[in-house]
């Protein structure tokens, strides 16, 4: 079977390189999953969660926001901020998600520009806490 | 004649200030090295964009509008890079030089382009204002009298793209508002540990040849992501616009992002250079140093020797 030569990058650096079989990702209309010789495609993606599944094992990452594309089995995934979920933090998330909430309501009269960025901002500290905590009882179950 | 006690002490000194620009030395050292690899790790993001916005070039080539509306340029917004502290060989005197020069004779500067056509601007004087980044680059656009729209002056080493984003905003925000017609930054480009060049390069309007050439210059590997291949069909969701429109954000964020840490090591390979020459100097200077202290133990010597046989002398 054919695989997906798959990328992900930040601008900080390259997160994940290498063949796949399988991608779910978070779109800005909902959820896509990619298969293999899927058509030529190109989506912004939101705050939310990444599935891949390797020859192995199936990783998890947490994105917040960015594009894909998908090209003859090559997929780019151009991400504002990618993190594997056995890297996350999740005090630290929670402890970011609480400051941003408060800068929330701390600042009621934002302009809208900020307004979004903290709402982002939010939306990503979710993502990530959701992520973490799926590992972490994915690890615990196996561990049973 | 100075004391051999007056040399002693400025060897001293001397050694000393060398024990410090050695010191100097490697750090610099290695601050560069790490803003080397912060600067090649961008390029695979770079390389993505870029070719995303390729394969999206025919919606890119309709859309005239918000950050690719090429204008008359009447006023131009120039981001300034620069350090904050000095100690860095010409670093901050090369930019300062060039924003002199570009002030100066804007003729550059008051050229937009669109594919080959020029567009000229009506009058011959434009205005030019700054962001300055670094406190030596606020100096020197202070020193030749043009406004300051903002200025950061407490970026970390090495920053993270979240750092810039206030400065991509401040950008975006005036050349929507028609505030400015055009958007350049001055920053080092690093070649190498011994070469840095100086280069003024445009933000806005977003131009397709000067993205490539940038592009380009960060890899002559282009070909790898496809920048010569034929556009395919694709299928875009929710639409080209929305996309685009969460593209040129990030594109201009990254090219600032890039031409700071650029600069970055520009700045600590300037510093090396500077600090090695110093060190050096220090040496050569302790070495003439410690031969005049000996002359002159020598000379002492020899005339106390003199003396005390002379005075023996007297005595026979």
């Amino acid at each position: 079977m054919s695989l997906i030569k798959l990328k992900i990058v930040t601008p900080e650096k390259t997160v994940y390189e290498g063949g796949i079989k399988q991608i779910t990702l978070p779109v800005s209309d909902g959820e896509v999953t990619i298969l293999p010789n899927h058509r030529s495609y190109i989506a912004s993606l939101k705050a939310g969660e990444i599935c891949l599944k390797t020859d192995g094992d199936d990783l998890y990452m947490a994105v917040s926001g960015g594009f894909i594309e998908f090209d003859q089995n090559n997929l780019v995934v151009l991400a504002d901020t990618a993190e594997r979920a056995d890297e996350i933090d999740i005090e630290r998330a929670e402890q970011a998600r609480k400051r941003a909430e408060e800068l929330k309501k701390e600042r009621i009269e934002m302009d809208d520009g900020e307004y979004a960025r903290v709402a982002a901002a939010i939306e990503k500290e979710l993502a990530r806490i959701k992520v973490g905590r799926k590992n972490r009882t994915r690890r615990s179950m196996t561990l049973d | 004649m100075a004391s051999t006690r007056d040399i002693r002490r400025r060897i001293k000194s001397v050694g000393n200030t060398q024990k410090i620009t050695r010191a100097m030395e490697m750090v610099s050292a290695a601050k560069m090295r790490k803003s080397v690899t912060s600067v090649l790790a961008i390029r695979p993001y770079a390389h993505a964009a870029w070719s995303v916005l390729t394969n999206l070039s025919r919606a890119f080539s309709e859309y005239k509008t918000g950050l690719l509306e090429v204008r008359e340029v009447n006023r131009v917004l120039a981001i300034a890079i620069t350090s904050n502290k000095g100690l860095c060989g010409a670093f901050n005197a090369q930019i300062a030089k060039k924003i002199r020069e570009e002030i100066a004779n804007p003729e550059k500067l008051s050229i937009n382009r669109i594919g080959n056509k020029k567009i000229l601007p009506k009058s011959d004087s434009i205005e030019i204002d700054f962001i300055t980044i670094g406190k030596k680059g606020e100096n020197a656009v202070r020193r030749a009298g043009k406004n300051i729209v903002a200025s950061f002056n407490d970026l970390a080493y090495l920053p993270q793209i979240d750092d810039v984003r206030v400065v991509g905003k401040i950008v975006m925000e005036e050349y929507l508002q028609k505030k400015y017609d055009k958007v350049v930054v001055f920053y080092t480009d690093y070649v190498s540990a011994m070469n840095q060049q100086t280069k003024v390069r445009q933000l806005l309007p977003i131009s397709k040849i000067d993205l490539e050439k940038q592009i380009a210059e960060m890899d002559v590997l282009a070909k790898e992501y496809g920048l010569n291949e034929p556009i395919r069909e694709y299928k875009v969701e929710p639409t080209p616009e929305t996309v685009l429109e969460y593209i040129f954000p990030r594109l201009i964020q990254m090219q600032i992002y890039h031409a700071i840490l650029e600069s970055n090591a520009s700045k600590e390979s300037a510093r090396m250079m500077a600090m090695r020459g110093a060190t050096e100097a220090a040496g050569e200077m302790r070495d003439d140093l410690t031969f005049a202290y000996n002359q002159i133990r020598q000379m002492k010597i020899t005339q106390e020797i003199a003396e005390i046989s002379a005075g023996r002398a007297a005595l026979e």
